[in-house]
């Protein structure tokens, strides 16, 4: 799966979860800052991203996650 | 009045068997599970017969259970406490260092788990191979006891362990009195809230996240079969929205993060994913009283709760909405003695623990001749009995004006700046530093605001309060495995 199409699935999940307009989405844009997320929505779109891309996110790995482009970043070297 | 587990088991029957106990979303299934009052007893039973099967004389013994949050752990849960046997729980979440050291200290005859520990920490194994017994077994057993009633109320029931802010875990040992000692107080506030709302507080479903291996987890599902409510698992906060809208609730007990979730929510305009849920139980840590406000503002009963391991949860709950008492954890337990030693909240009666687990030393400290036990925790009560938490007795900053500073006060005031992920405030040479994590890659930016918000902040303080120096950690402040903050 390429990049573009891994950050198409994170913005479908955003929105679905978090009602975000894909409008509203960059790469750069600050999970918890910008996209005004809490951290159980946080938590739920790491659910989705597990079930979408079929993997285990392990907790830890929670913490790197700041802005969109590292969600990307991280699920591009797991699948891409 | 139901005062023992044995008696609780039986009152599952006898007054709640059509009644829904459990509900929990089952991954396999894809879909939720309920399990009403007469089979949640039927399984207790039989898990307790499986138990007695393989140890005739467990009474007295200890059995630990070191497991996820979920059905089977509550049908182990009272099976044991049905026994006879005495139950200390674990945290799933500690490393295999401190889970040997207090399993070093409990020394359980035989440990229920789930494999999930030990697919992690093959020591476990290594260890105590021969203690392990599947948490399920209970399943496919032939067997069940009714079990008999508690032959001694004062007798060791439990071992709950408690996080100190320095060192080691420490056993509160509970006995069946001191844990059936509170329920009235858990339970009459839900007609108090029917009075005050109107709400049918009887058909109340409780959403519940809680750690099971804690006090407020093992209270909260007694005090819910007493009153022959249904509790919703969530087992896992990945699903908390799926498994809010797949079990609809009335009653959540919430932590500060949860707290902040929800509130969340509220303020963007998604209170439907919320369902039904309009009741919160506030605890564990102070909550932010302009987010309580505010969700009374939306409609949402807030109650507030204090209490400790070490009193069963015992303490001061807060079901007055109205703002001007928002700053109180509540008003006392009536069955309960409390008083004021040098501004340290005591508490003496039923609830309050045996002591701790072959800590005679750490026992005293806290816990005087005369059964008062101190709570560590700084308080003013008011003229109508309103309980005031002011500090913590143990991290009370005192200044060279011998002016009395409470740092959690200050850090959760730090921590409303949005740049700040969490803080830690001490005392630097008679004055009062910050020591502020701002996550990764947070720079000038994030200190330039942290510093503006500290300005901000000073100005709304009393001289003494007054945060006089900021430094930005490079990591997460360091934590125990409960979470709560060491403070070197």
């Amino acid at each position: 799966m390429s990049r573009t199409e891994i950050i198409a699935q994170i913005v479908g999940i955003l929105e679905d979860v978090a009602e975000i307009s894909p409008d509203e989405v960059t790469e750069d844009s600050v999970l918890m800052d910008d996209l005004d997320l809490s951290s159980m929505e946080i938590l739920t779109i790491v659910a989705d991203l597990e079930e979408t891309f079929g993997i285990r996110i392990p907790e830890k790995e929670l913490r790197s996650f700041v802005t969109i482009s590292d969600l990307a970043d991280y699920l591009s070297a797991r699948v891409g | 009045m139901i005062s023992t587990v044995y008696q609780l088991v039986n009152n599952m029957e006898a007054s709640h068997a059509g009644k829904t106990a459990i509900q929990y979303y089952d991954e396999a299934k894809g879909g939720v599970v309920s399990i009403r009052y007469e089979q949640y007893a039927r399984d207790i039973r039989r898990a307790a017969g499986l138990l007695l099967h393989r140890d005739p004389d467990i009474r007295g013994k200890k059995v630990c259970l070191l497991a996820r949050n979920g059905y089977d752990f509550l049908v182990n849960m009272f099976s044991v406490l049905l026994t006879g046997a005495v139950l200390a729980p674990l945290n799933l979440q500690k490393n295999w260092d401190e889970i040997q050291y207090e399993l070093d200290l409990v020394e359980p005859a035989y440990i229920l788990h789930d494999g999930e520990f030990a697919a992690r920490e093959p020591a476990l194994a290594a260890a105590c191979g021969e203690k392990l017994l599947p948490l399920d077994g209970y399943n496919t057993s032939a067997w069940s006891d009714a079990g008999a009633e508690c032959a001694d109320p004062d007798a060791l029931s439990v071992i709950l362990f408690t996080s100190g802010t320095t060192g080691r875990s420490k056993g509160v040992m509970i006995s069946q009195r001191n844990l059936f000692a509170p329920m009235d107080f858990y339970c009459l506030p839900f007609a108090d809230i029917e009075r005050q709302t109107g709400w049918d507080t009887s058909t109340f479903r409780s959403f519940s996240v809680l750690p099971m291996f804690h006090v407020a987890a093992l209270t909260s599902s007694i005090s819910w079969a007493i009153m022959g409510n249904t509790v919703n698992l969530c087992t896992d906060l990945k699903h908390f929205y799926r498994d809010l809208a797949a079990m609809d609730s009335e009653v959540m007990a919430v932590v500060p993060v949860l707290l902040q979730t929800i509130h969340h929510d509220v303020v963007r305009g998604r209170r439907a994913r919320l369902g039904s849920l309009k009741v919160l139980t506030c605890g564990a840590a102070t909550m932010d009283a302009g987010t309580m406000s505010d969700l009374i503002g939306a409609g949402f009963f807030i109650c507030q709760m204090y209490g400790l391991t070490e009193t069963v949860g015992d303490g001061a709950w807060n079901n007055s909405q109205d703002l001007a008492d928002i700053h109180s954890v509540g008003l006392r337990d009536p069955k309960r003695e409390y008083k004021l030693d040098e501004g340290e909240l005591c508490i003496r009666g039923d609830s309050v623990m045996m002591g701790y687990y072959k800590d005679p030393e750490a026992t005293a400290e806290v816990l005087d001749a005369e059964g008062w036990l101190h709570t560590g925790d700084l308080a003013r009560i008011d003229e109508r009995g309103y309980i005031f938490l002011t500090g913590r007795k143990k991290n009370v900053i005192i200044l060279g004006s011998g002016e009395n500073v409470s740092p959690e006060e200050l850090e959760a005031k730090l921590d409303q700046c949005p740049a700040v992920v969490e803080s830690l405030v001490r005392e630097e040479g008679g004055k009062i530093g910050a020591l502020v994590w701002c996550g990764e890659n947070a720079g000038e930016e994030a200190r330039a605001a942290v510093q503006a918000h500290i300005t901000e902040l000073n100005r709304s303080l009393p001289l003494y309060k007054r945060i006089s120096a900021l430094h930005l950690a490079d990591g997460p402040l360091p934590r125990n495995a409960a979470g709560k903050l060491l403070r070197g």
